[in-house]
């Protein structure tokens, strides 16, 4: 898959794409607004980052115009602004996700991953990894068979989790997505959640499925892949 | 004065707000005079001449009536009389061809036989010792073709007009040199204040914060207005060592984990030898960052409240459902502490605020509530009851009172204050983790919505009431906001 990365820090962008690259995409830069628009209207990309403020054209306006054509690819929108209102902007305009700098770039190359998949999902009912299925209609959640009992916020967790299965997804992102928080809780108050899910699922099975991705966050193992 | 003085004075004393409007005043003064003045001289005048010309007039009527009963015999013997009696009337009776007949005015100007009626002339008066022209009033008639003046002396109703007029005259100039000198004295000591509380700008804006408007001691406007000048300077004053104290503590807070990361990095360099171990120190730098990171976000929070600028986000919500979701959010965790956490909040109660800040004060609360208890829960979970961590929401009516109590080591009485400020920590707690700015945090968000914190003790322990404001009224929070132009021009 191709990424467009519309950024105008040489390093950033350089360091951006190595990352990409090892995670398996193919990447493009483009240093200005102007060229980053051109490129994203002239040939196919999976995803597009998009830093906010750009010599020629800024961000948000190559947002906005390619949506205004009907471009419906997902949008990572970068920005040295952080605070809640920049973030409502930049969704306004048309990003899919927004990412504030200084970002890691785990957190980065998750987003991605979690963006570039987003278009295949459909209206998928049941979520399956390994032996554990999730089913979205009845919110029932079954390992081998067997009903796992999950309070509300946990199945949501889950559900999140397995929708991006076999990807590595941030607490930032869990916070984001299934909290609905953009801020910091400071303390390990995720990993608490998680570790309260993994027992619910994981207790007693030979093959554990809630991974702990080491200074990234976490994974449900997708044994199809 | 010096003349150099004297000349760099009055241009700029002319061309002054005050000089122009007494200018302006002075001159409809002086107007408002000179037409008192000219009405008084008139009437004056008038009543001075009223009398004279009744009596010549009176007299010719007689004459006139003499002449009728006896004829010209009559007349000139009458006023052979008269003429001959002491006083100040006089008399000139001529023919058609202008010779004297009677009478002891020796002869008037040609011109005053043309008029009729009263009529003022100069005559010249003899007597023992000087001839002096001297003015009269008179009556002229014609009585067939004789011709008669009847005329009364009235130099000293002249005099008395001459002196009252240069009386008016001296008045007036004294009145408008007094007026203008005054007006001058009156503009400049208005511009001498003015040019004082100018000067103390211009030196405040050399950069002396210390320079005041001098105060005469006076109770006038001037002074009231340079003493709230001055009071509203030494606010500024205050706020900018406020500012100046708070730059130079982040400075020192910033320089201290940097210096750590700085360090670590450094030793990793000259002694990690291995690979695990020169990711490990890696993993130690990037966690370094990413508390810098985050101190530097919460601090830029921080500012951004401050500023007072309220967000679009600011909307109706639920701020039960907002207790219960953070404390849901922390309640693993409080549990995994030994903690217990209880919420007490019924119901919905709505108020106006912003989500994520409000969210972002209550974690900041539950955070530091769990932290500090945390060392303290083993102890009593040994006892059977565990320590517990109590969120109280309470709707007041006007406010929500969001009560977080806990059992930890609680903040002695006279720290409570200060602790509410940036990168405050007190000394027991500096082995604990935090930026010292979570509170501070907690309090901005509170003063945006209206609300405050307070510190209280929970015997033992530490109860944090964040007060908020259920409705403010559009902007009374966000008063102009400084920042906002700033950071929207940066988007």
């Amino acid at each position: 898959m191709r990424v467009l990365i519309v950024e105008d820090d040489r390093t950033a962008a350089d360091f951006l794409a190595k990352a990409l690259g090892e995670a398996g995409y193919q990447t493009e830069i483009a240093s200005d607004g102007e060229l980053g628009f051109e490129l994203a209207t002239s040939s196919v990309f999976g995803v597009l980052i998009v830093d906010r403020m750009l010599p020629k054209l800024d961000g948000l306006t190559i947002v906005e115009r390619l949506r205004a054509r009907g471009d419906r690819t997902p949008v990572l929108i970068l920005s040295a602004l952080g605070a809640v209102d920049d973030r409502v902007k930049g969704l306004r305009a048309g990003g899919d996700d927004y990412l504030a700098k200084p970002y890691s770039l785990v957190e980065l190359v998750a987003r991605v991953e979690a963006l570039s998949r987003r278009g295949h999902e459909g209206a998928v009912t049941t979520y399956t990894a390994g032996d554990l299925v999730l089913d979205r209609l009845s919110h029932k959640v079954t390992r081998s068979g067997e009903t796992i009992l999950l309070q509300p916020r946990e199945y949501r967790l889950l559900e999140y989790l397995m929708r991006h299965a076999g990807q590595v997804v941030t607490r930032t992102m869990l916070l984001e997505n299934v909290w609905d928080y953009h801020f910091d809780p400071q303390t390990n108050v995720i990993d608490v959640h998680i570790s309260r899910l993994r027992s619910k699922i994981d207790k007693g099975q030979d093959k554990p499925l809630l991974e702990t991705v080491r200074g990234a966050g976490y994974m449900i193992r997708n044994d199809r892949r | 004065m010096t003349a150099a003085k004297f000349e760099k004075l009055v241009p700029r004393v002319v061309f002054a707000t005050p000089f122009r409007l007494f200018a302006i005043y002075i001159s409809l003064f002086c107007a408002a005079v000179a037409g008192t003045f000219i009405y008084v001289n008139g009437s004056m005048q008038g009543f001075l001449y009223r009398e004279a010309e009744a009596a010549v007039h009176a007299d010719f009527e007689a004459l006139s009536a003499r002449y009728s009963e006896g004829g010209l015999q009559a007349l000139t013997s009458a006023i052979a009389e008269r003429s001959a009696a002491p006083g100040n009337t006089f008399y000139l009776l001529t023919g058609s061809d202008r010779r004297r007949l009677a009478g002891n005015l020796d002869a008037v100007a040609a011109n005053l036989w043309n008029t009729q009626g009263a009529a003022q002339f100069a005559y010249r008066r003899r007597d023992e010792t000087s001839v002096s022209e001297r003015q009269a009033l008179g009556f002229v008639g014609r009585l067939d073709d004789l011709r008669l003046i009847v005329a009364r002396d009235i130099e000293s109703q002249e005099a008395l007009k001459r002196v009252l007029r240069s009386a008016l005259l001296l008045a007036y100039a004294l009145i408008v040199l007094i007026g203008v000198a005054g007006g001058t004295m009156v503009s400049r000591s208005i511009l001498r204040r003015f040019d004082a509380a100018s000067n103390t700008a211009r030196a405040i804006m050399q950069g002396n914060l210390a320079q005041r408007i001098p105060v005469t001691g006076r109770d006038d406007e001037f002074e009231r207005v340079a003493k709230n000048l001055n009071a509203m300077l030494d606010r500024i004053q205050d706020l900018m060592a406020g500012l100046k104290d708070v730059s130079d503590n982040i400075a020192h807070d910033l320089k201290t984990p940097l210096h750590r990361l700085r360090t670590r990095a450094e030793r990793a360099l000259q002694t990690s030898h291995s690979q695990e171990e020169l990711a490990e120190a890696l993993g130690s730098v990037i966690e370094d960052a990413d508390a810098l990171i985050q101190t530097f976000d919460s601090l830029l929070s921080i500012a951004r409240l401050e500023a007072g600028s309220r967000s679009e986000n600011f909307g109706p919500l639920n701020i039960c459902a907002l207790t219960r979701d953070v404390a849901e959010l922390y309640e693993p965790a409080a549990e995994e502490a030994g903690l217990a956490l209880r919420l007490t909040c019924m119901g919905d109660v709505m108020m106006s605020g912003e989500k994520h800040l409000i969210g972002q004060a209550l974690a900041n609360l539950l955070d530091n509530a769990i932290k500090y208890a945390a060392p303290f829960a083993p102890a009593a979970a040994d006892t059977g009851s565990p320590l517990t961590v109590e969120v109280r929401l309470e709707d007041k009516g006007d406010t929500v009172d969001i009560a977080i109590a806990d059992r930890g080591p609680g903040v002695p009485e006279n720290d409570r204050e200060r602790v509410l400020q940036r990168f405050v920590r007190l000394q027991p707690s500096r082995s604990i983790p935090g930026s010292g700015l979570g509170l501070s945090l907690v309090a901005a968000v509170a003063r945006l919505h209206g609300g405050s914190v307070s510190l209280e003790d929970n015997c033992p322990g530490l109860r944090v009431r964040l007060s908020l404001k259920k409705n403010l009224p559009p902007d009374e929070a966000g008063s102009g906001g400084l920042l906002q132009p700033l950071l929207s021009h940066a988007s």
